[in-house]
């Protein structure tokens, strides 16, 4: 089996080195890259079903324990790898006839080829320089592909916005292990494996380690799980590091499925790696919670604004990152992985289907419409309700092994997404009460129940590789109250009255619209400098272009001579 | 940077109205640009019809737009054939009769005609295309107040909607825009404070900017125009709201006046001018202009002159490249590119025998004048004793359609009509089923809405919807679409349209309605007899995941489906009341004739018989034959299609459903002509789907009321269309919609490119352009109508519309009075030509309208 984890990166590997080498034309290069993405998922499946049933695939180099160069990979390696190769063969043959006539497709092969060769190395790497290699190799294949018009200002605009914000997570990446290997020895770079027990006892042996930084004396630990946790931070658009991701539109829809299904979770995958190191740094947990929770309510909040499908895409994937970020600070780690994976498979659905908006719309317009049987006030109870009930159904039946804070985690926004639908349903009830009520309780019951249900399968799947413990700096009390404080805020600045509250409305609005456009956010002249430089333009007589026209005269010069 | 307050101007009401008046004379800089929901084809430059095709388009290259195709592609396309030196021939002597007649000079020892000269020179000569334009980087001030304009249009997307929108866009723009730290940015913190000194009344405000920027009333339009051409898109959607939404329209409509208010208003705070925005594009460099002409001049002479050329053989070939300069070399390559089609269109016509089939048809069938239905209709011809008919595929009854429980309605007519009556769709048998299914659809949809957008919902919905959606979105990536080879099965209830305005006050036309009706229907038409069965066929294309999708509907149906029109026009004319007031107008419909209504969906050339079950038990049986027909006539056409799309040509019947495709059908690319007349004209021709067929007999329209009314509607639409494609031919990024794969969706409204900015109009890339091939012949519309020509100068001469459009070169039309005469060409003073091909090395058994 070992042979079958090396298939799911270099197969693709070579692909994109065949198509990038011998100038493929589209259709073969088309025909390559599925070949081989799918062939690297079979080998996903395989291997996920191989650990499933048996112990964790081994093949480094060295060491019968898996440590040195080259692959290894327990449960969640395998449930990553598969996700990844999935989603990389559904954008694949997607692009495959959506880029049909584009003379830069075969580089849009080449460059998902190996965004999913180097996802899955970080997924499986067996030490954390080959993690390191493929996360930073991740992140120059995804740029490139954000950059494929390279023709268009605004498509190089985000591909450079992108490298930068990526460069500075890579930089962390690179400090950590500097830091790791200050404190530990090369040997513990390169012959520490990465699962678990060898995280564990890593943690504890860096924590012994202090380093003095402005008078203050931190464990190397700290240090590490902080640098991890901007690392994590750049490659999950969390702020203030989040605003490459919306200029990221410029690429073509099938890059933004791969960067918002394969890439973007990258914190999450790393935090939860780490999470032994992670959790030992109060500092980093903290610094992570309030990164993550501010993320979840701003770009939620921006989402709620704008008025693009693809914009509202974008903003729902930071607000998630922020979500997932703040799941992994208080100790969920297993409900982040069923986070990472389930909202991958939810934003490429959506990202390739963007094109249906239109439509839907068109078509909703003219289905019938039937008022709703009661006011908002009933509704939301009554939903509320509901969803309290399902909620309480699913976890006696599924009894979901959680923490304090998971199970609040997942009880309130359970909840919550189940009242907000069935709402939703109520709001344009179809049928008369006696009907209609069953049905959109049973729709709730099915969809909250099935999601704890879910939730715990996953969770026994990964249980034995993830750790077990709520972070000591953000309890489940801290919890709780963040989560109320917020929504009550939320609550008065929708619902509050008064002419003061209407203004912060206001401000806030206008804030979280210009927050959206981050091509604004670059300086730009302003209006006496604008009409200096217009001036002088105009003194100088010279077209713009001028630089073209050079050129072209010189090949009209050629051309002349030639006839 | 402003800094002083601004100088409230309270205008007087004739300031106001003079402003208004000037906001709409400025419009015409754009085209306008309906919610892409229901997709409209426009000429990008309609607002100059009134001038010459030549002068409307260097106004338009001024601005930055690309009008023709380049020199390179010209000369690609003479290249492979499509162009041949006969064409350039006749191009240069109808621009340059003079020079054309010249007699040849001597050039070292040979002497060379002027036309040799010429034609060496658009062949051969040294070329200067302007670089292929690219979509505009988008500049701040275009995606400022693009994310304003998108917050107040949205009506779909966001969920918390911008404040005060009510108010309209101007003065809700203005009590935010002093909160909004972008402007900082554009204008600086004296500019945001310039701003929120401005009157809260647009036209005032305007007023205002206007002044402060330093207009001239003289030039006040031009500045107007300068201003919406910062967004041009957002323009031509104002444009829409102003002049086109309709009374009822629920969503809020953005306003010229208001958009101008933004724009001047922005314009001043950030130190603009009236004298900076009217400065011309860079002005043409004169150096560089001499230094092409001079090696235009040598190339010549090196071709002809051999070493030995004299100071003045060259100065007498300068003199004469003089009289072309470069920028009017595009335009001799367009002539020529459509001469050389009309040649072999009129050519292939008039091999034709126009004589007339003797036995009478076992079926007739009328579809649109689309384009498409030409294929359709041939393999339907060929499919047994049938004939087939083209008309307006709204077939002459303009309505508003109510469907089935909807409590909206939609106009299914050209724009250019104002549809007076809604016909609401009844149901014949129970439709609680359908309504509770359809309203549950709703719901469920809400319900999603409700759990994706809010602040605390979407988490753990997004965690656990991912896993069935997902999978989901690979099946389907990995199946394609489903391939549809019949009609869908019709899943709603038995209906009908209430048509009956006696029956159903609140829906429907009256007797004497409904038989003017099916009069002009018959009559437009040309119909002398009529068969058992007579399928009147709208069209519709079925796709999915495509933002254009209503581009590829029927356009004479306000770019909608155009099944409902079919069924009501049927229902008319087998109303046994108006088939009565018929025989009144000397209209004998047999009893044993029946018209059946019909759907013809392009995408995958499958013709649905809508209404079965109302079709008398006697014809049945024939219509099952007619379905088979119909079954196999699309088959062959799809067939056809197959060969011209790219990809796998087994797919084409399942591109429709195939939510990875962005060709699902060509829709009308290619199109090229507009023909009127009996279809004994254009029998048995194969013409490549790429013309306008639209019935019409000469004889039985001795008072030219039909004739008028085709090329004064149809014609006209036809001619937007062609322009349409035209124009997002040449330059795509300026004045279509861009590269599909870039687009993101606002509401139903339109598409921009990438993050934000201006609103994309027009067609995207992929709907005239295959990657490498382009799928369309940028032509201006050729119209060849069978009719006395003093009939067709007499109806030029006095639609003012049409005129234009013929006197400046938007179109051109050929006539003939009746099949046996040769053809003639209008030119632009007036007179009729007859026409001779070109003489060309092409074998005439070989011609085709095929492109590629």
């Amino acid at each position: 089996m070992g042979l079958v984890l090396w298939v799911v990166p270099v197969l693709p590997l070579l692909a994109a080195l065949l198509i990038i080498g011998g100038h493929r034309t589209e259709h073969t290069a088309g025909r390559v890259a599925s070949g081989a993405i799918g062939m690297a998922a079979a080998a996903s499946v395989a291997t996920l079903i191989s650990v499933g049933f048996g112990e964790p695939l081994l093949t480094a180099t060295s060491g019968a324990d898996g440590t040195g160069w080259g692959l290894a990979t327990g449960r969640i390696g395998a449930v990553l790898t598969t996700m990844v190769t999935l989603v990389t063969l559904t954008v694949v043959t997607f692009a495959r006839r959506y880029l049909l006539g584009d003379d830069r497709a075969p580089r849009f092969f080449a460059l998902a080829l190996l965004v999913s060769a180097s996802t899955s190395v970080v997924a499986t790497g067996s030490n954390i320089v080959v993690l390191a290699v493929g996360w930073i190799a991740t992140g120059l294949a995804i740029s490139a592909m954000v950059g494929h018009r390279s023709g268009w200002a605004p498509a190089r605009n985000a591909a450079r916005r992108t490298r930068i914000s990526f460069l500075i997570g890579d930089s962390a990446l690179v400090g950590a292990i500097g830091v790791i290997v200050w404190a530990l020895g090369t040997d513990a770079v390169t012959d520490q494996a990465l699962g678990l027990e060898p995280m564990r006892s890593m943690a504890a042996e860096l924590q012994a380690d202090t380093i003095t930084l402005l008078g203050q004396t931190i464990g190397a630990n700290a240090v590490v799980a902080v640098l991890l946790v901007i690392t994590g931070a750049a490659r999950s658009a969390l702020l203030p590091l989040h605003r490459w991701l919306p200029t990221t539109l410029a690429a073509p829809t099938p890059v933004s499925a791969m960067l918002h299904a394969g890439v973007i979770n990258g914190a999450g995958v790393l935090l939860v790696i780490f999470a032994p190191i992670f959790v030992s740094s109060r500092l980093a947990v903290i610094l992570a919670f309030g990164l993550g929770v501010i993320t979840a309510v701003v770009a939620t909040a921006i989402m709620l604004v704008k008025s693009d499908v693809k914009g509202s895409l974008v903003w729902s994937t930071a607000g998630q990152m922020g979500f997932m970020v703040a799941q992994v600070a208080v100790g969920a780690f297993a409900a982040a992985l069923f986070h990472v994976v389930g909202h991958a498979m939810y934003k490429a659905a959506l990202f390739l289907g963007a094109g249906q908006s239109i439509s839907h719309v068109a078509e909703h317009r003219f289905l019938p419409r039937r008022s709703a049987p009661f006011g908002p006030a009933i509704r939301w109870t009554t939903a509320g309700v509901i969803s309290a009930g399902a909620m309480a159904g699913g976890l006696a039946l599924f009894q979901p092994h959680l923490t304090d804070s998971g199970l609040i985690m997942v009880v309130f926004f359970g909840w919550f997404s189940g009242m907000a639908a069935l709402n939703g349903w109520f709001r344009a009830m179809p049928l008369d009460l006696s009907t209609g009520l069953p049905i959109g309780a049973l729709g709730t019951a099915v969809g909250v129940g099935g999601y704890v249900g879910g939730l715990t399968l996953f969770e026994k799947f990964i249980a034995s590789t993830v750790p077990f413990e709520s972070p000591l700096a953000i309890g489940p009390a801290t919890l709780a109250t963040t989560i109320a404080l917020i929504a009550l805020a939320a609550l008065l600045l929708r619902l509050g009255s008064g002419e003061r509250l209407e203004d912060v409305r206001h401000r806030v609005y206008v804030a979280l619209l210009a927050e959206s456009t981050p091509d604004l956010t670059r300086s730009v002249t302003t209006g006496a400098g604008l009409r200096a430089a217009d001036n002088h333009r105009l003194e100088q007589n010279q077209p713009t272009q001028s630089a073209a026209w050079q050129s072209s005269h010189i090949r009209i010069f050629n051309e002349g001579t030639h006839s | 940077m402003t800094t002083s307050e601004p100088t409230a101007h309270r205008s007087s009401a004739a300031d106001r109205s003079v402003i208004l008046a000037d906001v709409s004379r400025a419009a015409t800089v754009v085209a306008p640009s309906w919610p892409l929901s229901t997709f409209v084809a426009v000429n990008p430059l309609g607002g100059s019809e009134h001038l010459d095709f030549g002068e409307a388009t260097t106004t338009a290259r001024l601005q930055g737009r690309r009008t023709h195709l380049g020199l390179a592609e010209f000369r690609a396309e003479h290249a492979r054939g499509a162009i041949v030196d006969a064409d350039l021939d006749r191009a240069i002597a109808v621009a340059h009769p003079m020079l054309a007649g010249a007699a040849p000079l001597p050039l070292g020892s040979t002497l060379v005609t002027p036309l040799e000269i010429l034609r060496h020179d658009l062949i051969r000569g040294p070329i200067d295309d302007p670089a292929e334009p690219t979509a505009a980087d988008n500049d701040p001030v275009t995606v400022y107040i693009g994310s304003w304009c998108a917050a107040f249009t949205d009506t779909a997307t966001a969920t918390w909607s911008m404040p005060g929108r009510d108010a309209g866009f101007y003065p809700a723009w203005l009590h935010l825009a002093v909160h909004d730290r972008r402007v900082d940015k554009l204008v600086g913190k004296g500019g945001r404070r310039w701003l929120g000194g401005l009157p809260t009344n647009p036209l005032d405000a305007l007023d205002t900017s206007l002044s402060e920027l330093g207009t001239e009333p003289s030039t006040r339009v031009d500045v107007l125009r300068a201003l919406l051409l910062q967004l041009p898109g957002w323009a031509g959607y104002a444009r829409w709201c102003d002049e086109w939404a309709a009374d009822g329209e629920d969503r809020p409509m953005l306003r010229l006046v208001d958009l101008l208010a933004v724009l001047a208003a922005i314009e001043v705070a950030r130190g603009g001018t009236a004298s900076l925005l009217l400065r011309d594009t860079p002005a043409t460099n004169a150096a560089a202009a001499d230094d092409l002409m001079s090696a235009r001049v040598d190339s010549v002479v090196a071709r002809f002159g051999g070493g030995q050329t004299e100071p003045e053989q060259r100065a007498a070939v300068a003199a004469i490249l003089d009289q072309v300069p470069n920028v009017e070399r595009p335009g001799l390559w367009l002539a020529a590119h459509e001469s050389n089609f009309r040649d072999r269109l009129l050519g292939l016509m008039q091999r034709i025998d126009p004589g007339e089939t003797g036995v009478g048809p076992d079926a007739q069938m009328v579809m649109c004048i689309d384009v498409r239905s030409e294929g359709l209709r041939r393999h339907f011809e060929r499919t047994g004793n049938h004939e087939t008919f083209g008309f307006a595929g709204f077939f002459g009854v303009p309505l508003r359609w109510r469907p089935l429980g909807s409590s909206t309605s939609q106009a299914r007519c050209p724009v250019l009509v104002t549809p007076q009556h809604e016909i609401i769709e009844r149901p014949v048998d129970d439709p609680e089923a359908f309504l509770n299914q359809a309203a549950a659809k709703v719901a469920a949809d809400e319900a999603v809405y409700g759990a994706k957008r809010g602040l605390g919902s979407p988490f753990a919905f997004a965690e656990a919807a991912g896993w069935l959606t997902g999978p989901i979105a690979g099946i389907r990536t990995l199946i394609g679409g489903r391939s549809r080879a019949t009609g869908s099965s019709v899943d709603g209830p038995i209906t009908a349209p209430a048509v009956d305005a006696a029956q159903d006050p609140a829906s429907g036309f009256s007797l004497v309605e409904r038989t003017l009706i099916a009069e002009t229907i018959i009559k437009t038409i040309g119909f002398t007899r009529f068969a058992p069965l007579v399928v009147l066929c709208g069209h519709a294309s079925h796709t999915t995941n495509n933002l254009h999708a209503s581009s590829l509907d029927c356009g004479a149906c306000g770019g909608a489906p155009g099944g409902p029109s079919a069924r009501v026009a049927a229902a008319i004319l087998n109303d046994p009341d108006v088939r009565v007031g018929l025989e009144g107008v000397d209209i004998q419909i047999p009893d044993t004739t029946w018209f059946v209504a019909a759907e013809h969906e392009t995408a995958a050339d499958v013709v649905t018989v809508l209404d079965p079950h109302v079709v008398p038990d006697s014809l049945q049986s024939a219509l099952a034959q007619l379905r088979t027909n119909l079954g196999v006539a699309g088959q062959k056409n799809a067939a056809e299609r197959a060969r011209r799309l790219p990809g796998n040509p087994d797919r084409i019947r399942s591109r429709g459903g195939d939510w990875a495709e962005v060709r699902p059908e060509w829709g009308l690319a290619g199109n090229a002509a507009f023909v009127v007349g009996p279809r004994s004209m254009t029998r048995d021709l194969d013409l490549a789907s790429r013309v306008f067929l639209h019935s019409y007999d000469a004889e039985s329209d001795i008072d030219a009321v039909a004739l008028e009314t085709i090329m004064t509607a149809p014609l006209i639409v036809a001619q937007w269309i062609s322009a349409q494609y035209y124009f997002s031919t040449v330059d795509n990024d300026g004045f279509g919609a861009g590269d599909k794969t870039l687009h993101n969706p606002m509401g139903d409204i339109g598409v921009v490119v990438g993050s934000g900015g201006d609103l994309a109009t027009g067609l995207p890339l992929q709907s005239v352009s295959g990657g490498t091939d382009r799928a369309h012949e940028p032509l201006r519309l050729l119209a060849v109508v069978q009719a006395p020509l003093e009939r067709i100068e007499a109806i030029i001469v006095r639609n003012t519309g049409l005129r234009n459009l013929v006197q400046n070169g938007w179109i051109t039309v050929a006539g003939r009075s009746h099949g046996h005469e040769p053809w003639s060409v209008r030119t632009p003073s007036g007179t009729w030509d007859q026409w001779h091909p070109a003489e060309t090395s092409n074998d005439p058994t070989a011609a085709s309208l095929e492109i590629r």
